[in-house]
């Protein structure tokens, strides 16, 4: 199942990328870790998903009817929405290792999107690096982005209490002073 | 450029004579709704004397009381609607080429089940000469304006046949909706061979549609028709027998039924019907319909909410109870959930549209194929112009 595509990239740069999402209303989580198979793989976080239509002129509105109610009634609506979402870049594969910088070419338009496998985000997650990343992400509350990316982490190394340790002293050297933030990030880890 | 100053002159001036005018429509409008209850209560002798009538004017076939009026069936809970439109780049021999482009959708929405909606939308482009030119009437003219209209409206009408054919095949029941009449009054006059070639094609649709028992209707929003209040104007007129060719009133100021000019159908009903009722059903005397056959076209109006809509069915739709309750509600239904309009022909058009930007973008590309072909195109200096201005 984690092989199945869950999205196709349709806007692109070095830093970040926009996907359209494979089925409607169901974005890969916020903070998840994807991947985008090019040249080589390049690594990202979700940083943001939206749903709307696909007309900028047709705006849409509210019918006051279950979702079970519109599939009935209004089956055109369903056709018309795109759910999309954004990710950073935190890396990319290069001569079997995972490099934690740029890749030298920005995603392929068109390619696929891929969710990250468990292994895969446990490889990734090994190094805190990739969080100097989601430091600069602007379209979404960086502590939160943080804490949920740190949160997924910590699910492929269950009861791991030293990985939460290693974490949070890498937050410490990124963050610096900034004491509302680190306990910000902090509070939405232990939820 | 428009001098929007200049125009505003005239802007008020026409709001002014618009107001008188639409003083006076009220009281036409009374005169023609009590001819209407008057006639409604004499109807064999008004069916008898309109039967005998020669007018200049298409007078609706009336077989039931003006006044009835139908309420809404209930809509099946499982219904199929299907909606075709078409738009078109046309020829211009100030473009590159001289082709044209015609877009049809298809729309088909299934209610009551879950079913994925298909909205689709196929181009054609039309490049060859036989194409482009065509045998009209002995001659061999461009395929513009009204021919390529018609021709557009036979894609259309055979596109949306064949979704809603093909949906009622796979066991859905289905209604098809048309944007617009389904009366070709536009092939009246034409040269024989011609009309003969739409009507056979157009006549062999509403045949698939007939032997599966799938409605087909025509939805006209605003409609301008007159076909009902015409005979209004038969019953005002003072003779027993009305003969416009020989009509002995001419030299009065003002001919007697004249009272009712200027109105509509859809005034007149917009008086009688409340919000999902609708009138009996009329038959259209227009003479195009001498070569449907089986499929003479009927009509009736309809109060969708918004407004008074004329539905158009063929005649084995209006004699059968269950189809014609289904065209009914299924009208109505659409006009609802589409705020007012079918949202089934509101997707059609939306589909079908070809947008300025969309047109440019069109002569683009097959600029560049023919160029890489090494083909010379070339679009015309007052193109060109229109294009860049400079100053």
């Amino acid at each position: 199942m984690y092989d199945a595509e869950i999205g196709e990239v349709i806007g692109s740069s070095n830093t970040e990328f926009i996907a359209e999402s494979a089925l409607l209303h169901n974005p890969p989580p916020f903070g998840s870790f994807i991947q985008v198979k090019a040249r080589e793989t390049i690594y990202a976080v979700v940083c943001n998903a939206y749903t709307h239509s696909l007309e900028p002129s047709r705006l849409a509105i509210a019918y006051h009817r279950s979702e079970q109610e519109l599939r009935e009634e209004q089956p055109q609506i369903f056709e018309l929405l795109k759910t999309k979402f954004e990710a950073v870049i935190i890396g990319y594969e290069c001569d079997g290792a995972v490099r934690y910088h740029l890749p030298p070419q920005p995603p392929r338009l068109h390619s696929f999107v891929h969710t990250c496998q468990p292994l895969e985000v446990r490889r990734l997650t090994s190094h805190f690096w990739f969080l100097r990343f989601l430091m600069g992400v602007e379209k979404a509350p960086r502590d939160e982005l943080i804490a949920a990316a740190i949160r997924t982490a910590y699910a492929v190394h269950p009861g791991d209490r030293s990985f939460l340790v290693k974490a949070g002293k890498e937050l410490v050297k990124l963050i610096g002073d900034d004491y509302e933030m680190l306990s910000a990030i902090l509070r939405r880890i232990q939820d | 450029m428009l001098d929007l100053a200049k125009v505003n002159q005239q802007i008020g001036r026409m709001a002014v004579e618009q107001q008188l005018v639409s003083d006076d429509m009220l009281k036409r409008l009374d005169i023609a709704l009590g001819q209407l209850a008057l006639e409604s209560g004499r109807l064999p002798a008004f069916m008898r004397k309109l039967q005998a009538s020669k007018t200049s004017w298409l007078l609706a076939g009336v077989r039931e009381s003006l006044e009835k009026t139908y309420p809404l069936p209930p809509r099946p809970l499982a219904i199929t609607v299907v909606a075709s439109d078409g738009s078109q780049i046309v020829p211009s021999h100030h473009e590159v080429i001289p082709a044209f482009l015609l877009n049809v959708s298809t729309i088909v929405l299934h209610y009551g089940t879950g079913e994925r909606a298909e909205l689709a939308s196929t181009p054609t482009l039309f490049y060859r000469d036989e194409d482009l030119y065509m045998d009209y009437g002995g001659q061999r003219v461009q395929v513009a304006g009204d021919l390529l209209g018609m021709r557009r409206t036979l894609m259309e009408f055979q596109a949306l046949l064949r979704q809603a054919t093909g949906a009622q095949e796979s066991g859905h029941r289905t209604c098809a909706l048309s944007d617009g009449s389904l009366i070709l009054w536009h092939l009246e006059g034409k040269p024989p061979d011609y009309q003969q070639s739409i009507l056979e094609r157009y006549v062999g649709c509403l045949e698939q549609a007939r032997q599966q028992q799938m409605p087909v209707a025509g939805y006209i929003s605003r409609p301008r028709s007159r076909d009902v209040l015409n005979t209004l104007r038969v019953g005002l007129c003072p003779d027993t027998v009305s003969n416009c060719d020989r009509c002995q009133y001419r030299d009065l100021p003002r001919l007697p039924c004249a009272e009712i000019e200027g109105l509509s159908d859809r005034r007149l009903f917009e008086h009688l019907l409340q919000p999902g009722e609708r009138t009996a059903v009329f038959t259209s005397q227009s003479r195009i319909l001498e070569h449907y056959g089986v499929h003479r076209i009927g009509f009736f109006y309809l109060h969708v909410g918004a407004e008074v809509v004329r539905i158009e069915v063929p005649q084995w739709v209006a004699v059968s109870p269950t189809l014609l309750d289904l065209v009914h509600a299924v009208a109505y239904d659409q006009a609802q959930k589409g705020m007012g309009y079918p949202v089934a022909l509101a997707e059609a058009h939306q589909h079908a549209v070809v947008r300025g930007a969309e047109r440019d973008l069109f002569y683009e590309m097959v600029t560049a194929v023919l160029l890489h072909r090494g083909v010379r195109a070339a679009i015309s200096p007052k193109n060109l112009h229109k294009r860049r201005m400079t100053v």
